[in-house]
């Protein structure tokens, strides 16, 4: 017996001993014994309740599943599937590692059962890449195409997946104002997830972390836990903060704020900005305060952080600390964020990840059953709740460097990890989904270090990390070995991505080439003028570091500001396409139905084949005309044009935001180096099964139909994809290995 | 010992006579909340509080965890075996603390115990006296004796049962008040509360004066312990259990105790921070 065992052993005899022997004191279980004895019967009661009820009820609900699902469920061909979703894991790169010998577990898989190419989506982008492997169906039926879409009345972006809608009724209660009923929150995504088909026939499906799941939809035997597009506290897809006493570091920061700090001797005191806040008509910042108290000597910070005690050194990330901010009237709003203290002296810097939703008291449905994240932060701790939880913004304008990055990005995996290893040992008759991000996130900031001619690499290292993406994907292969461990004959095993990856050297900014040829025209004054709707709100370098290049009156500035819309036929906004600005249907559309048709012609004709004029290489594959590679219901939503670009390419960064810049191909200098918004046909992404796959191009779109098919159920009519594991092949245009 | 028993319960006599006048709930009732704050304060500290913590959440996890996969019988199976490891695993981390925690509160349950346990002798009524004797004195043969003030009278001859090592007698209590029977032992008298009921308030009444550093000394501290040179090893008067009335509902003063203590911890833990 160990030293602790005797103590606690000695311990409970004695206490045992003085409870139970003397005849008086039998009876006592007051403070102490009672806080314990009191809980823990309470523990015994709800779960004998809980088991109780659940066996009286089981055969009522064995009975009804039983007779629901006669009619909807044929023989199945397996037991259990299970999906592990990596973002963006590229076929060629998978390959080339594979032949390198280091990923040993996916070349197994490769041998024993298939890997293909796995055909993406149109556009190539993970929200409609997702949606389409969620839905089976293209983006012109879930209506998902971008990140960002527009409003045709004001011309300004608005996320595509999700509408969140304050109360409209209120009362005002002193200086407060008092909503009446919860905020509404749509996911703008449609048609049918296949998983929610899995449902209705009883098969338990866990789905975590899938984008575009954001609110989480219920199902009745089954869970789901949200991901991309699930906003921080501050209403953002991820916005940093970064406290320094450095006033060098004066500017404006894409993704983050920037707030100076004094340091009072050795006492660095600042206010966390949170959310606004949701009781006042102002809705003015909620804060958390914090002090840190610098120890020189031992070169550690200790900091009081919203009530959480931590001591940090130089370099160090703390856990999550949970955060609450006080709107007044007994609401709390709550929390989490990691912080990192990037510099002790001689200048104070803080590194503040975006503030995420706490999992334990989510301030939005961030899954279904709703007490799922909390039940995943009592078992596993608390983690990332983020859509876009990996603080891309904060390395893309180097407030945190690529070692910062990639430990936040693996403690996130972890997280994923333990949470996708828990529904695999809890799910053994079901679908099981989870989706990481790790490999979408990892190439985009460190896709520079393998080639050596890029131009993100001017001023960064180039050594240090430039085994990251081979180590991201040996990391991968470590993670299939695990997963592998839960697969037998029954069970079928998918590793898809939603596409692949290539280099993103050269921005294109189709602002700038429609201003240079005549389809889009700028204010005379564009400063003075702007505002995404024309209505002269916003000033062209009022939105932070991309400010208008300012050269003259044609500039446009951030989100379309100083474009005159009397004179412009044609837009660019958010990563896919360019927009017509049609009459009737943009707030100041000019381009007429007759002429909707030609002008669309004309620029695919002028745009297929435009050439980078600094190095003579083609910058677009293809153009795709909406109107004719799509035909949902909600094809009318999508851009007009899609613009497929050529390797390398990719829309430039102001052009994202709707701005022009002073040349239409420039460089991309910034750490984000590798992307796969380019044409969908280049990008193809992963599948490796455990099964042959006899279709020649499998695609994103097949997968749910296979699944619902070796399940024994029909695959709904509305779906386009088509099962790959019968012989009956989809159309897709996906490459072979 | 004694005397810090003797302290301990003139500290109490002190308290109790602040509330003279006033329910007998009331000091009960500020007694177990002063209890329960200073027992969670105390718990807070000798606990391992983040691992009393872990093991909260483990032990909600699993109870959500039956409930979110109610369906898969295996499933709920398996979170109730976990339910009960982590249960038993709390029970554990609060054993250390209940170690700290347990002679000061046996301590303010012997003072309420003396003074909410026994109902005082009615005038008029009588209760059993029993001598109790070391092994192997006899008790037919020992020349013992029992006096009785004005205010209480002895109304019944010695009984004397060898077998058991005890006499008794039968006390009648006259008038109000605490009073003294004298028993005279061949070591010489000894002395014996016997409370006879009067005004109502909240009065000491120890049941039984037993000899030397024993169980029954340290349970009734209101009188001094009797010489170990006795023979006599205690002295016992069997007054009826005592109830306490709380709008009309009878009720035991230890779940009054229990109740109002437990309920004052668990409601300022998070003012305190501290897990339970």
């Amino acid at each position: 017996m160990s030293a602790s065992s005797k103590r606690v052993a000695f311990i409970g005899a004695a206490v045992t001993a003085a409870v139970l022997y003397p005849a008086a004191a039998h009876a006592y279980v007051g403070p102490g014994a009672g806080f314990a004895v009191v809980g823990s019967l309470a523990v015994v009661f709800i779960t004998f309740f809980l088991a109780l009820g659940s066996l009286i009820s089981w055969p009522f609900r064995a009975l009804t599943r039983k007779l629901r699902v006669r009619k909807l469920r044929g023989p199945s061909q397996i037991k259990r599937a299970i999906v592990l979703g990596l973002d963006g894991l590229d076929p060629v790169l998978a390959k080339r590692f594979m032949q390198e010998g280091k990923l040993p577990h996916f070349a197994k898989l490769a041998e024993d059962g298939s890997f293909r190419m796995l055909e993406t989506a149109c556009p190539s982008m993970s929200p409609v890449a997702w949606s389409t492997f969620a839905t089976g169906v293209d983006a012109s039926r879930h209506n998902i195409f971008d990140f960002l879409g527009r409003d045709e009345k004001s011309y300004l972006p608005i996320l595509s997946s999700t509408r969140i809608t304050n109360p409209e009724r209120s009362f005002r209660l002193g200086r407060y104002r008092i909503p009446i009923g919860k905020p509404s929150i749509r996911l703008m995504r449609k048609s049918r997830t296949f998983w929610s088909v899995l449902d209705d026939c009883y098969i338990p499906c866990h789905i975590l972390r899938v984008p575009i799941t954001f609110p989480p939809e219920k199902l009745r035997n089954g869970v789901v836990l949200s991901a991309m597009c699930v906003p921080d506290l501050r209403g953002t897809q991820g916005s940093f903060t970064y406290f320094t006493t450095d006033r060098e570091k004066a500017g404006s920061y894409t993704g983050g704020t920037l707030v100076f700090v004094e340091r009072e001797g050795n006492v660095v005191e600042g206010e966390l900005p949170g959310p606004p806040s949701p009781l006042t008509e102002e809705h003015e910042v909620l804060t958390v305060p914090f002090v840190a108290e610098i120890d020189d000597f031992s070169e550690t910070v200790t900091f009081d952080f919203g009530g959480n005690e931590v001591t940090l050194g130089e370099s160090e990330y703390s856990d999550w600390l949970p955060l609450e901010f006080n709107a007044g009237l007994g609401v709390k709003v709550k929390g989490l964020v990691r912080i990192r203290v990037q510099k002790i002296s001689p200048e104070f810097e803080l590194y503040v990840t975006p503030i995420n939703i706490d999992p334990d008291s989510p301030a939005m449905p961030i899954s279904e059953p709703s007490m799922f994240s909390q039940y995943l932060a009592k078992l596993q701790g608390s983690y990332a709740t983020l859509g876009l939880a990996e603080d891309t913004w904060a390395l893309n304008e180097r407030m945190i460097d690529e070692l910062a990055f990639l430990e936040q990005t693996y403690a996130i995996h972890r997280e994923r990890e333990k949470m996708f290893m828990n529904s695999l040992a809890k799910n053994r008759n079901g679908l099981t989904v989870a989706v990481f991000d790790a490999t979408d996130r990892i190439q985009h900031m460190f896709l520079r270090y393998l080639d050596k001619d890029h131009p993100s690499n001017r001023d960064k290292d180039t050594e240090i990390h430039s085994e990251a993406i081979e180590d991201l994907y040996v990391r991968m292969d470590v993670l299939l070995k695990r997963v592998l461990e839960h697969v037998d004959d029954e069970t079928l095993l998918l590793v898809i991505s939603d596409h692949g990856f290539k280099q993103f050297k050269r921005g294109v900014n189709l602002n700038t080439w429609a201003l240079e040829n005549g389809y889009m025209a700028g204010k005379t004054d564009a400063t003075a003028g702007g505002g995404g709707g024309g209505d002269g709100e916003a000033a062209a370098c009022d939105f932070g570091s991309y400010c208008a290049p300012g050269e003259g009156t044609s500039a446009i500035g951030e989100y379309l500001s100083g474009v005159d819309w009397s004179k412009t036929k044609v837009y660019q906004l958010g990563l896919s396409g360019i927009y017509i600005n049609r009459k009737g249907r943009e707030a100041q559309g000019i381009v007429t139905s007759d002429e909707y048709r030609a002008i669309k012609k004309e620029l695919k004709e002028k745009l297929e084949g435009l050439r980078d004029p600094d190095t003579g290489e083609v910058v677009i594959t293809s153009v795709y005309d909406a109107e004719e590679v799509m035909d949902g219901p909600y094809a009318g939503n999508a851009p007009d044009l899609i613009i497929g670009y050529n390797v390398g390419y990719r829309a430039s960064w102001d052009a994202a935001v709707g701005k022009s810049s002073v040349s239409v191909v420039e460089d991309n200098v910034k750490s984000w180096s590798g992307d796969h918004c380019i044409d969908y046909r280049l990008v193809p992404g992963v599948l490796f099964t455990n099964r042959k796959v006899e279709a020649e191009r499998p695609g994103l779109i097949d997968i749910g139909p296979s699944i619902l098919d070796l399940f024994g159920v029909r695959v709904p009519d509305y779906m386009r994809g088509r099962p790959i594991y019968s012989g009956r092949e989809s159309e897709g245009t996906g490459g072979d290995e | 010992m004694w005397p810090i028993l003797r302290t301990i319960t003139a500290a109490f006599d002190v308290f109790f006579d602040l509330f003279g006048g006033t329910h007998p709930v009331v000091p009960l009732l500020v007694v177990s909340v002063v209890t329960g704050v200073v027992m969670l304060l105390v718990f807070g500290k000798t606990s391992n509080q983040q691992r009393i913590a872990e093991t909260k959440d483990k032990l909600k996890a699993y109870i959500m965890e039956m409930w979110i996969f109610r369906n898969d019988t295996r499933v709920m199976f398996l979170a109730i075996g976990n339910v009960i490891r982590n249960n038993l695993r709390y029970l554990r981390h609060s054993l250390r603390p209940l170690v700290f925690i347990l002679v000061p509160v046996l301590l303010i349950m012997v003072q309420l115990g003396i003074r909410y346990g026994s109902e005082p002798v009615a005038p008029g009524e009588s209760a059993r006296v029993t001598v109790t004797l070391d092994e192997g004195v006899r008790a037919t043969e020992l020349d013992v004796g029992l006096q009785a003030p004005f205010a209480a009278r002895v109304a019944s001859a010695p009984l004397r049962i060898d077998s058991s090592g005890e006499v008794e007698w039968k006390v009648l209590g006259l008038s109000p008040g605490t009073h003294e029977l004298v028993l005279s032992t061949p070591g010489g008298p000894l002395t014996k509360t016997f409370v006879v009921a009067g005004e109502p308030g909240v009065r000491t009444v120890g049941a039984v004066r037993a000899r030397g550093l024993t169980w029954s000394a340290f349970l009734y501290p209101s009188e001094r312990p009797i010489p170990r040179d006795s023979v006599v090893k205690s002295i016992e008067v069997h007054y009826e259990p005592a109830g306490l009335s709380v709008f009309g509902i009878g009720l035991h003063w230890l779940l009054v105790f229990f109740v109002v203590s437990v309920a004052a911890g668990f409601a300022l833990k998070g003012v305190f921070g501290i897990e339970v």
